[in-house]
């Protein structure tokens, strides 16, 4: 606790500092170099660097320069001119997985249906039951507004990445990987890929709703020399009559939508669930390559519509499908088993989504929990959801119980209380950090302190979980975003 | 308080224990799920077989084997015999000495909780094998449920203990004929062998909600209002005739233009209607028709349609079909009854009328064959205790006690339930060749103080009592 008081920033102590560093280390073999540049530079000395993806650096210094981490280790020399900042625990920014704060609300929801408010971002509306729609082309990051307070707040908790993901059920658009920092959408977007949302529900209109539209990114491999990827992308179907000289095609498409509960052929009657707007017609949006469907040049609205979904379809962009139940886990999982290339990050709410923890652990899934103990229904068993799922297999990343900054404000001190119902500390940390980082495809950029990485930091005053620590301070690419002193 | 807190909390540790159990059920379940068959299928060794040994087999339909056998082989019943039937060297052996072996219980319907299909939805998509009652299903001992799109059941049960009228009051009117309907089984955390069949019944709402001007106190018997209902309405019910008479008459011509053909004659091929398809089986006596109807005026005219059409029918919950068995008799149906049902007598009518406790043996004596359902088609823990599907084979006791004798009690939960809903070739008695599904019971099942103590599913022991979260600490006062 009391480390924190010997948290400075002051320049010119910082300087003395170094200097004094640098007298004692010039006639070392390793002594660092005169830096002309070193005013650039901020050295955070930490008494705990927790790095995530190699371990904990006791006594350490993280050396930050244009935004980014250059050093990172025990024995890094600080440059004359650096800022420096000292604290007892130094960590990576926490990375959200799924959130929708800041978020207006469902797509093209009917009148009188209560989606999140803009800034507040309460949880999804469990068990309102909601036309599915397959709206890929929009897109999250069209609707962010940077002057929001919730950012500023949300990079006061820690929070330095968040991933969002647009409400609504089907195929709601694509999210976006943000910063809660930045003055405009396209400063605060860290991967401008993002993701693709799919709310799945066990009935059939979703799931035919989901498997179609990714049926119709699935590309017909026409001639073995040709591109079956560009070809699709140029026009929105194989040429007329490729298809024909080879079986392969129709054997694909044949294993494409294989179902818990037999193989369903492909849904023929014009479909009851989009709206005017989100109207998909057959052979086009939805299942815009199959042999035989009109040819000729696809509209922008098409392309838009069948990029995001190749992307993930190729497992470009992560693939972030959000169940509420136990039954639709054991839906979504053929389903998207199907698909190999895609890259599936299945975000559970139900409170004995354990029960599903053997489906999912047995290939090491990746799956998103809240953090909490949930009472398991029917009984006063309480169970470490998060814990059953580590010990079966898959990788497990953490969003708060209720999706809104009262929840990230605990979520460090609900982390502590898995740990306390027997999650490894290691795997919590990582749990908020480098593991919904490298399911987002972010991993080179967030989640650890290392060489390269955004210099996205907590600085605490003690250990990470426990209820006393306060955030010193904390970094965002490499600015100072929230100061505690 | 206290003293009602402290086991509540020994069940909370009690569940730690049995979760794995469930997962590793889950897990087993998914590996087995894995490997596709080959066609020709390599002959079982004798670790693929469960053996019941030692107990009294009642088989339903072939009486009782004192100290029997039980054989199951690849999810169904493999052999069925005496004490001289001995499990071959490694095979699964189940101890149910001192026990009585019967088959699963049928549930005719059933509020499961699951997922809730939308308009146009399949119900095999909508399945939750990891729903609590699905575990409670198969420790009461059922292990099939036939479930319909149109409500739990194709009928006016609510499920879940909706109180006042809300329970008696028809699910939203389906006023045609509908197919949408499934056979699952109890088969916690196993998807796939959760479907047992696919809209093996159609199903038709016929359950005029009228209006009996204060019943029960309740604004009306069956939630309605004055005046006919929707389903008792004048043109849904010329709809349906038409419906019905347009396919028969096809059926005529086309089977008066397949002679023609055979015998060499010009002949052109009739005209299907449009809406035929669906009523073609039920001419056919291909397929059931399960009908919803109540009072003596909405049975007689299901029964109509039964006589006129030549339909194999299932009429529920038939509350005053006590009134008229002979005439369900002589149109051959069957019915799935409510035998606590307390509607009262229609004051107005000086016929028969509301719900009787005799019932069952008056429908026994005229010889007409029924299932059972409690008053509430939900599991619940905390509910009412005895009214839910919790206390299933009870029904078949309140059976005995409106005149039924024993074996039309046993078959109302087991056999005619499975012929209720179009699936006694696979389920309902124990005899070599059916679906695995076996419970071993401490005692009489039709006894108020019998627990099920194991409940096989397709084969596989899905329910164990010693090790339930919810009733392993439960133990009959006698049990040594």
């Amino acid at each position: 606790m009391s480390s924190g008081t010997f948290l400075k920033r002051s320049k010119w102590v910082g300087s003395i500092l170094a200097a004094v560093l640098a007298a004692v280390t010039t006639n070392s073999a390793h002594a660092a170099p005169p830096d002309p540049f070193a005013n650039d530079v901020t050295a955070i000395r930490a008494r705990h660097i927790i790095t995530v993806n190699s371990g904990i650096i006791d006594n350490g210094i993280v050396l930050i320069r244009n935004g980014k981490i250059v050093s990172v280790g025990a024995d890094v020399k600080i440059p004359v001119g650096a800022s420096i900042l000292v604290c007892d625990t130094v960590m990576p920014g926490i990375v959200g997985l799924s959130s929708q704060i800041g978020l207006s609300g469902v797509p093209d929801a009917p009148a009188g249906f209560a989606g999140p408010q803009r800034g507040s971002g309460p949880p999804p509306t469990a068990g309102v039951v909601r036309q599915a729609a397959a709206n890929p082309h929009y897109k999250v990051s069209d609707e962010i507004y940077p002057f929001e307070d919730v950012w500023t707040k949300l990079a006061r908790e820690g929070v330095t990445t968040l991933a969002l993901v647009p409400p609504g059920a089907g195929i709601p658009g694509q999210g976006a990987i943000i910063k809660p920092a930045g003055d405009s959408a396209q400063a605060m977007t860290l991967a401008p890929n993002g993701l693709l949302a799919v709310h799945f529900a066990a009935n059939t209109q979703t799931m035919d709703l989901i498997r179609s539209t990714f049926e119709g990114a699935r590309p017909q491999p026409v001639d073995p020399t040709d591109d079956p990827l560009s070809d699709f992308l140029q026009d929105g179907a194989p040429r007329p009559g490729a298809t024909s000289n080879s079986g392969a095609p129709t054997a694909k498409a044949a294993v494409g939508a294989p179902l818990a509960a037999g193989v369903r052929p492909p849904v023929g009657a014009p479909d009851p669930l989009s709206g005017t707007d989100t109207q998909v017609r057959r052979g086009q949006g939805r299942g815009g390559v199959r042999p035989g469907g009109p040819a000729g040049p696809a509209t922008g609205n098409q392309q838009a519509r069948q990029e995001p979904v190749l992307k993930a379809f190729n497992g470009t962009i992560p693939t972030v499908i959000s169940c509420t139940d136990n039954a639709s886990v054991a839906y979504a999982l053929p389903l998207f088993a199907a698909f190999d290339k895609l890259d599936p990050i299945y975000v559970l709410t139900a409170p004995d989504s354990n029960r599903v923890a053997a489906l999912l652990g047995e290939k090491a899934r990746s799956v998103v929990l809240p953090a909490s103990i949930p009472v398991e229904p029917l009984t006063t068993n309480r169970v470490n959801v998060v814990a059953e799922f580590v010990k079966a297999g898959a990788k497990v990343a953490c969003r708060p119980q209720t999706d809104d900054l009262e929840g990230y404000r605990t979520l460090r001190f609900q982390m502590g209380q898995l740990v306390k119902g027997g999650l490894d500390p290691d795997i919590a940390i990582s749990a908020i950090t480098l593991y919904p980082a490298q399911m987002l495809g972010i991993s080179t950029r967030v989640g650890s302190v290392a060489t390269g990485r955004d210099a996205n930091l907590i600085l605490l005053d003690g250990g990470p979980f426990e209820p006393g620590t306060r955030i010193r301070k904390v970094l965002i690419d490499g600015k100072v975003a929230y100061d505690g002193e | 308080m206290a003293s009602s807190v402290k086991p509540i909390v020994l069940y909370a540790f009690a569940a730690c224990s049995c979760m794995s159990a469930h997962m590793a059920l889950a897990q087993g379940a998914a590996k087995e799920a894995a490997p596709v068959k080959p066609a020709a299928a390599p002959a079982p060794v004798p670790a693929d077989y469960t053996y019941i040994v030692g107990g009294d087999v009642w088989t339903v339909t072939k009486g009782v084997i004192k100290g029997g056998t039980v054989a199951m082989c690849g999810g169904k019943i493999d052999k069925v015999g005496g004490p001289d039937l001995k499990p071959p060297e490694g095979s699964t052996v189940v101890d149910a000495r001192g026990k009585i072996v019967t088959p699963g219980f049928v549930a005719t319907s059933a509020s499961l909780g699951n997922a809730g299909v939308a308009p146009g939805g399949q119900l095999r998509d909508s399945l939750d094998p990891y729903s609590l009652s699905v575990a409670l299903a198969a420790s009461s001992g059922i292990t099939s449920v036939y479930l319909s799109a149109s409500g739990a059941g194709g009928g006016r049960r609510g499920g879940g203990g909706g109180g006042g009228g809300g329970r008696f009051a028809p699910q939203a009117a389906d006023t045609s004929f509908s197919t949408n309907n499934i056979v699952i089984k109890m088969a916690e955390g196993d998807l796939k062998g959760m479907v047992a069949a696919e809209s093996t019944v159609t199903t038709l709402n016929l359950e005029a909600p009228r209006g009996f001007g204060g019943f029960g106190g309740r604004g009306g018997r069956f939630g309605g209002g004055a005046g006919q209902g929707e389903n008792g309405n004048l043109s849904v019910r010329w709809t349906i005739q038409d419906q019905l008479r347009r396919a028969k008459e096809y059926l005529a011509k086309s089977n008066q233009y397949d002679a023609d053909k055979k015998a060499g004659k010009q002949a052109t091929a009739p005209t299907k209607p449009t809406d035929a398809d669906v009523v073609l089986p039920l001419l056919k006596q291909e397929r059931l028709l399960r009908v919803s109807a109540n009072t003596v005026a909405d049975i007689q005219y299901a029964l109509k349609l039964a006589n006129e059409y030549g339909i194999k029918m299932v009429i529920s919950p038939a509350t005053e079909a006590w009134v008229i068995a002979d005439e369900i008799a002589a149109a051959r149906a069957m019915l799935i009854i409510t035998t606590r049902d307390r509607t009262l007598p229609d004051e107005r009518r000086n016929t028969g009328s509301g719900a009787n406790p005799d019932g069952p043996g008056i429908l026994e004596k005229a010889g007409v064959s029924f299932a059972v359902l409690p008053p509430d088609t939900s599991f619940s823990i905390g509910g009412e205790l005895g009214r839910d599907m919790m206390t299933f084979a009870l029904e078949g006791s309140y059976a005995m006690r409106g005149g039924a004798d024993a074996q039309a009690a046993l078959d109302s939960l087991t056999i005619t339930a499975a012929k209720t809903i179009g699936m006694e070739g696979r389920l309902g008695s124990l005899e070599a060749g059916k679906d695995g599904d076996v419970l071993i019971l401490s005692g009489d099942p039709l006894d108020y103080r019998t627990f099920v103590e194991k409940t096989f599913i397709n084969g596989k022991l899905c329910y164990d009592k010693d090790t339930s979260t919810f009733f392993k600490d439960i133990h009959p006062a006698n049990e040594k």
